[in-house]
């Protein structure tokens, strides 16, 4: 592991004694890689000082000695346990205990890890991995204080914690503000002081709802000098439709949220974005959050609905089980089954527990109190658990249907009245029959081996005009029934031809529930009228056809003129029918997940579906020591009992993590820098106190999300100014941990997007937004391109954009748009070239840039300064500096100069262009 | 400013002494992600060049002579078949082509191969590769990426991030025209290595995929501004840029993005040149058969493949990945064996005989392996079904081959059953493969680790072993 921070995001980092400040490197294609270096709060711990299990011992064994010496009993080494006091106390049958409490120098551990003998040295040389002279003193201070063990953090219970004493009583705003302000006045640091009215306009904007305020808006606000300007402002974001859908983006990043598979095989999700827009509207109406965990685990299963929408609402939710990737064509199914539910548990683990529950599927866990038999607990949940596309039948739908039944419904008894006239003239005995693959004429193919096992079928060999003739003889001519015997899993309708004249339009068109010789059926096709004896029925089909079995055609008897008037009467009906069903409502289909087939299942040895061991009862991880699920009812899959499992006020995990991912949302990074692992070999939270704080509070306040944000932006923390010199603490935390400053950063891909399209004037604000339009599956260059374009036209904002798994449209990707295959919690921030390279060259940025300039043009008559200063306004919302308007007019004249072909960008187009490259543009301050 | 950039990069080089591998204690305070690294053994080869056969190629019609099925064709194979299989198999099916030895090394080769025998000796023919997915897809995934089911960093990725650049000027990972089929993108992905390892595609990625006349880098040019123009704009974003770094802290993050736009602007005129043919003499262009319509367009990909090689690319993939009217993969035939695997041959025989000649004449074979192979071979049965016979997918023993890079010319290695079914002899599993690949490159594959998600990820999961005894 030797790159961290900046390109592989916190959920890597880990805090190390290299971290310094560093040079700038440079290269081609290549990240910019920018280090920032960590405070070191907490590890290299004072010999003096009382050292943390948790804080200071507990990193440094997860990282160089429990993957030997750890949980997982099938890889320990020398039968030594180091994560549990127990063990690693206790003399090991003839050897002493590697740790005496007290007693370091006699402890063997530290002998071992101190020797100078390679055969002793411990880690073992060339394995990787060594401890520093910081860790070793660590450890020795710790066995001298007792080598006490802590049950790790975030297994413990969240305590609401005192709030902390603080010099500075006119600062905090808020209780979390003590919080801070204790840790830096401990440091002997100073928050920033409180950024200019303008930075704070745009960061709220920017930050809760994705979008830059207009200048009117930050007039107002500049204009509004009571204590309630602020509140106000927030309240006002937060009720607008756009909260939900920058912050459902957040969600999604978690939930790997995307419009289409992109695995093996990159078929769309046509259904997906009903689950995106689930999410946005949940977060606007505030759904509490343990709710929202409810619907997407057991949505589908949950009682006490009063009403369909919220029972479509909920079902829709389950899509966070269902909307993974999937290796579609593997052909072993036991394994493609157990891939998609590892797929589950990793995502349900890392998104809503923080936990890497995915490792335990071959192994328990190496670092994690995560037995194996969690893992399979919890599988067996999802194997109980079907994934299927669902109908919403919301009260819309419904009264729709009710209507289109009633249309139709006269039709079809009149029609069902006509059929039961002719059953009651068919003529049986005379009835002929014939195989469909003894055809006269014909280019389809025949079939006795696959489709057609045993019964011989007709179908095409390809895309073609498909068709088959038959010469017949019937004794009497007359009216016949025409029947064909095929089957269909998608419609592939034709038409029935008779001596040249087509006599039945959309034949053969019926479904049978699948292509195989199980799902051959009969269906009456029409009625003909033979005139002479002797005659061809052909039947046509293009570019696809059924797999047609046998046809047979039943005179009618009796009266022809009764026949004929009811063969009209019942054609006449059909046509009428066929007509109106046309317009048949359609339900909108989830991708939801329901009840399977219950069952538990065994351990898989080694993650092999092949080697099974033991059968393990359904349930809830347990090994992390809150209580489990008592047990599972014999017909159920459990997932009812793990929603509510997760949201007891006392599981130790489900608020933090969350909270903690809205602290890393709004500040940039997490109080735990690791938002996906709260595990051992997570981060170690910066500020536990304030993270218990908030999460109490956040339960107290019925999971509510919009009452966190308040909390936390009303905050003086938050409000804090980020361009701050401030030496001392540059010097003793320059990384910022103990946030003694607001962190500057860089936008998001869609926040990006949203506000040049916002500035362009071209932002068409909707809500909602339908499938994908846009190619996945095996798409050409020339799709591509198309798809591209799509993009480029688009008018919505980015959250609407389709994500194409594994292709998604690049300007987003550049700007470090998540990898939708799994769950994401930090966002990385990366500086490659080839994003500058986007941004100088791509035709999206020139194209807006150039609507930008026209957007806000210079006036004629008036002053460059004027101009300049609404541009800048708009653009940055602030003035340019004198400095700025020197460079601007300076820009303008040598651009001019250079501008020599007509076509060509003008100086105007060029120096907005330029503005929405700019650092000053890209960040949030 | 591009002085600075220099000595920058100077500066870390020097600081670059250790190999990438898990918890490393190293004491570099920072660097480049693509700086040059030190291999953890020593290196036989410093790049490579994937010449990816998309859809299967035929072990058994091609390398792998097996007299039974000549003796057997159209009987019953003696033993029962995988469990899980693609399509429905029929009897044993004769090879269309007879073989024969080739070189001194005695390598058996169809007689379809009409140029590669010449360079038979400078080929290690890799017999008993196994262990893969039954399907396209997980396959594809599995050689590129090392798992058929999870999204994995691609090879070349790994690679990138082991070895670093040489050459700052041009991705570490360029693969030519790749397709989008069956993983796609996933293909050339860094999944969770540093998106900067990924691999950057000359040619837009599709399915069918872009003609090498038409391959381009993205964003490359721009026709609305001349290079003035745009030097004029970036000069404005660094004085905007340092007015901001007077009066507050100064953010590297901030200066870094500014300098990559100065670096972009310089490779909007280097990149290109290293895609123009134009200076290549007439003997170049024939001797990878740019001169005739059937091998033109691979051709052109190789000739690419080198110019990319020599300018210190770490990892090229070449594919050879389009469509033939009877099939949607190129080497994917089912049926039409005859005729598919005539044309592929043909497309591909002399410009990848020429490829290794034109690295052997430029003294380049020596550090650059080459590797030929698709994502599994073919059944020596015939796939059930009547009309052009073709075989199905088969990945429990097939072939690939190295040239170059420190490998034993002339060797085979590993070997399959009677009737080229199961691989028997020195088992060469795609981890194994992977690990063997990484060896030669100096890298120990167990020490190239990545952390994510809480725990050290390889290209070779828990498994694989090098196999050193294929090299020279």
């Amino acid at each position: 592991m030797m790159m961290r921070s900046a390109q592989n995001g916190p959920e890597n980092a880990r805090p190390t004694n290299q971290d310094r400040p560093g040079s700038i490197v440079l290269f081609l294609f290549a990240a910019l890689v920018f280090v920032p270096s960590i405070a070191h709060a907490g590890t290299g711990a004072d010999r003096d000082q009382a050292v943390s299990f948790n804080q200071d011992v507990s990193p440094i064994l997860s990282k160089h000695c429990l993957e030997c010496h750890g949980p997982d009993a099938n890889q320990r080494k020398a039968g030594l346990r180091l994560d549990l006091f127990e063990p690693a106390t206790s003399p090991r049958k003839a050897k002493p205990a590697a740790i005496l409490p007290g007693d370091p120098a006699a402890s063997p551990l530290i002998r071992r890890i101190t020797s100078d003998d390679p055969d002793q040295r411990m880690p073992p040389p060339g394995n990787g991995t060594s401890l520093s002279e910081a860790d070793i003193a660590t450890l020795k201070a710790w066995i001298g204080q007792g080598a006490s063990y802590e049950r790790h953090w975030a297994f413990q219970p969240v305590v609401d914690p005192e709030l902390p004493k603080v010099t500075n009583r006119a600062w905090p705003s808020r209780p979390m503000d003590r919080f801070v302000l204790a840790k830096l006045e401990q440091a002997g640091l100073e928050p920033a002081k409180r950024a200019d009215r303008r930075t704070l306009i745009r960061r709220a904007y920017l930050d809760l709802i994705g979008l830059p305020p207009t200048p009117g808006e930050v007039a107002a606000f500049l204009e509004d000098t009571s204590p309630h300007a602020w509140p106000r402002v927030v309240e006002k974001l937060l009720a607008l439709p756009a909260y939900g859908e920058r912050w459902g983006r957040h969600w999604l990043d978690v939930v790997r949220y995307a419009d289409s598979n992109g695995s093996d095989e990159n078929h769309a999700y046509p259904h997906a974005h009903h689950y995106r827009n689930y999410v946005i509207n949940a977060l606007n109406r505030d759904l509490p959050y343990d709710k929202f965990l409810h619907e997407q685990i057991a949505g589908d299963l949950l009682a006490n609905r009063n009403n369909r929408e919220q029972i479509a609402s909920a079902l829709t939710a389950t899509g966070f089980l269902s909307i993974g990737t999937k290796i579609l064509a593997e052909q072993d199914p036991v394994k493609k089954r157990a891939d998609i539910i590892d797929e589950q548990i990793d995502t349900f683990g890392r998104a809503i527990l923080g936990l890497t529950l995915a490792c335990a599927r071959c192994h328990d866990h190496k670092f994690d109190p995560i037995p194996s038999r969690d893992y399979y607990s919890l599988a067996g949940i999802l194997h109980s658990t079907d994934l299927n596309d669902r109908p919403l039948e919301t009260s819309t739908f419904l009264a729709k249907k009710k209507a289109f039944e009633k249309q139709t419904g006269l039709l079809k008894t009149r029609l069902k009245a006509a059929e039961k006239k002719l059953a009651g003239t068919v003529d049986l005995e005379n009835r002929i029959q014939w195989q469909a693959e003894q055809f006269d004429r014909g280019n389809v193919i025949v079939d006795n081996e696959n489709y057609g096992k045993n019964i011989g079928i007709i179908s095409d060999p390809g895309g073609q005009k498909n068709f088959a003739e038959y010469d017949l003889t019937v004794k009497t001519p007359g009216l016949f029934q025409l029947e064909l015997r095929y089957a269909a899993q998608k419609s592939r309708p034709g038409r029935i031809v008779m001596d040249g004249q087509a006599v039945i339009d959309n034949a053969i068109a019926k479904t049978t529930g699948g292509w195989l010789p199980e799902h051959q059926q009969w269906h009456a096709e029409g009625l003909l009228r033979v005139a002479d004896g002797r005659f061809t029925l052909r039947v046509e089909s293009e570019p696809m056809m059924s797999h047609i079995d046998q046809m047979r055609l039943t005179p009618l008897k009796g009266d022809s003129k009764m026949l004929d008037t009811l063969n009209a009467e019942i054609a006449s009906l059909n046509r009428q029918l066929a007509k109106k069903q046309k317009a048949e409502p359609k339900p909108a289909m989830v991708m939801s997940v329901k009840e399977g087939k219950v069952r538990n299942v065994k351990l898989h040895v080694r993650g092999s579906h092949r080697e099974l061991g033991d059968t393990i009862p359904r349930g809830a991880p347990a090994g992390f020591g809150f209580k489990g699920i008592p047990e599972v009812p014999s017909g159920q899959s459990g997932r009812l009992q793990l929603a509510n499992w997760l949201t007891h006020n006392e599981h130790p995990l489900t608020a933090r993590v969350i909270v903690n991912r809205i602290w890393r949302w709004h500040f940039g990074r997490g109080i735990v820098a690791s938002p996906n692992n709260f595990g051992t070999k997570g981060q170690r939270p910066t500020h536990p106190g304030l993270l218990d704080h908030l999460s109490r509070q956040f339960m107290r306040c019925g999971w509510s999300l919009k009452s966190l944000h308040r909390e936390i932006l009303n905050s003086s923390t938050y409000r804090m100014a980020s361009s701050v010199r401030n030496a001392v603490a540059m010097k003793r935390d320059p990384g910022n941990r103990l946030m003694w400053k607001r962190e500057m950063r860089r936008m998001e891909a869609e926040v990006f997007r949203d506000n040049l399209l916002q500035l362009s004037g071209r932002l068409r604000w909707a809500m909602g937004g339908g499938p994908m339009a846009v190619k996945s599956q095996d798409p050409s260059p020339a799709d591509l391109a198309n798809n591209q374009k799509f993009y480029e036209q688009s008018d919505r904002r980015s959250v609407y954009l389709p994500v194409v798994r594994s292709n998604v449209y690049d300007l987003l990707t550049l700007l470090d748009f998540p990898n939708a295959a799994e769950s994401v919690g930090s966002r990385v921030t990366t500086t490659v070239p080839t994003q500058a390279l986007m941004m100088m060259n791509g035709s999206f940025l020139m194209d807006e840039s150039r609507r930008v300039a026209k957007n806000w043009p210079p006036h004629p008559g008036e002053e460059l300064e004027q101009s300049l200063n609404r541009l800048y306004q708009a653009v940055l919302t602030r003035s340019p500096t004198p400095d700025e308007l020197q460079w601007a007019a300076r820009f303008l004249e040598d651009y001019s100069a250079e501008d020599t072909d007509p076509n060509r960008t003008k100086s105007w187009d060029a120096l907005c262009h330029t503005l929405v490259m700019s650092n000053d543009f890209i960040h949030v301050w | 400013m591009l002085e600075r950039m220099c000595l920058g990069f100077g500066g870390v080089a020097l600081h670059g002494m250790m190999p990438r591998r898990a918890n490393a204690a190293t004491t570099v305070a920072t660097r480049s992600p693509l700086a040059p690294q030190v291999p953890h053994v020593p290196p036989r080869a410093k790049r490579v060049i994937f010449l990816f056969m998309h859809g299967g190629p035929s072990h058994v019609d091609l390398f792998d002579y097996k007299p039974r099925l000549y003796k057997e064709h159209d009987k019953p194979l003696p033993f029962k078949e995988r469990e899980v299989q693609f399509a429905n198999r029929a009897n044993i099916m004769k090879p269309p082509w007879d073989f024969r030895r080739v070189g001194a090394s005695g390598h058996w080769m169809s007689e379809l191969w009409e140029h590669l025998p010449g360079v038979a000796d400078d080929l290690c023919v890799i017999q008993s590769v196994c262990e893969t997915n039954v399907a396209h897809g997980g396959a594809c995934m599995k050689i590129h990426c090392g798992d058929e089911a999870f999204l994995r960093p691609s090879m070349g990725a790994w690679v990138s991030y082991g070895l670093g650049t040489e050459n700052n000027n041009l991705p570490g990972f360029i693969t030519i025209c790749p397709t989008t089929l069956h993983g796609g993108v996933n293909n050339f992905g860094a999944a969770f290595l540093p998106s900067v390892h990924q691999g950057v595609p000359l040619g837009a990625p599709g399915y069918p995929n872009t003609l090498a006349k038409d391959a381009r880098f993205n964003y490359m040019t721009n026709d609305s501004l001349s290079p003035r123009q745009q030097k004029l704009q970036l000069n404005l974003l660094r004085k905007l840029h340092e007015q901001n770094a007077a009066h507050s802290a100064i953010n590297e993050a901030l200066e870094a993005r500014i300098q990559s736009f100065e670096l972009a602007f310089r490779m909007q005129t280097e990149a290109p040149e290293v895609t123009d043919l134009s200076g290549e003499s007439e003997i170049t262009r024939k001797l990878y058969g740019m001169d005739d319509a059937n091998t033109e367009n691979f051709g052109q990909m190789c000739l690419l493949a080198r110019r990319f090689a020599e300018k210190g690319v770490r990892f090229i993939q070449v594919s050879h990945a389009h469509s033939l009217p009877f099939n949607n993969e190129q080497w994917d035939q089912h049926s039409h064996l005859e005729k598919g695997h005539s044309i592929n041959v043909r497309q591909i025989d002399k410009p990848i005989t020429g490829l290794i000649r034109d690295l052997k004449r430029l003294g380049m074979l020596e550090d650059t392996l080459v590797l030929w192979g698709g994502e599994f071979g073919r059944t020596p049965t015939a796939q059930a079904g009547s009309g052009e016979r073709g075989r199905d997918h088969h990945p429990d023993g097939f072939t690939v081959w190295m040239a170059g890079g420190g490998v034993q010319g002339g060797l085979r290695y590993g070997a399959t059953d009677e009737y080229g079914y199961h691989a028997i002899e020195d088992r060469m599993t795609i981890h194994d493969l992977h690990a063997t690949l990484l060896h030669i490159l100096g890298l120990d594959h167990t020490r190239l680790t990545f952390e994510h998600a809480g725990r050290d990820y390889r290209l070779t999961d828990v498994y694989g072993e090098p196999a050193t005894r294929i090299l020279a």
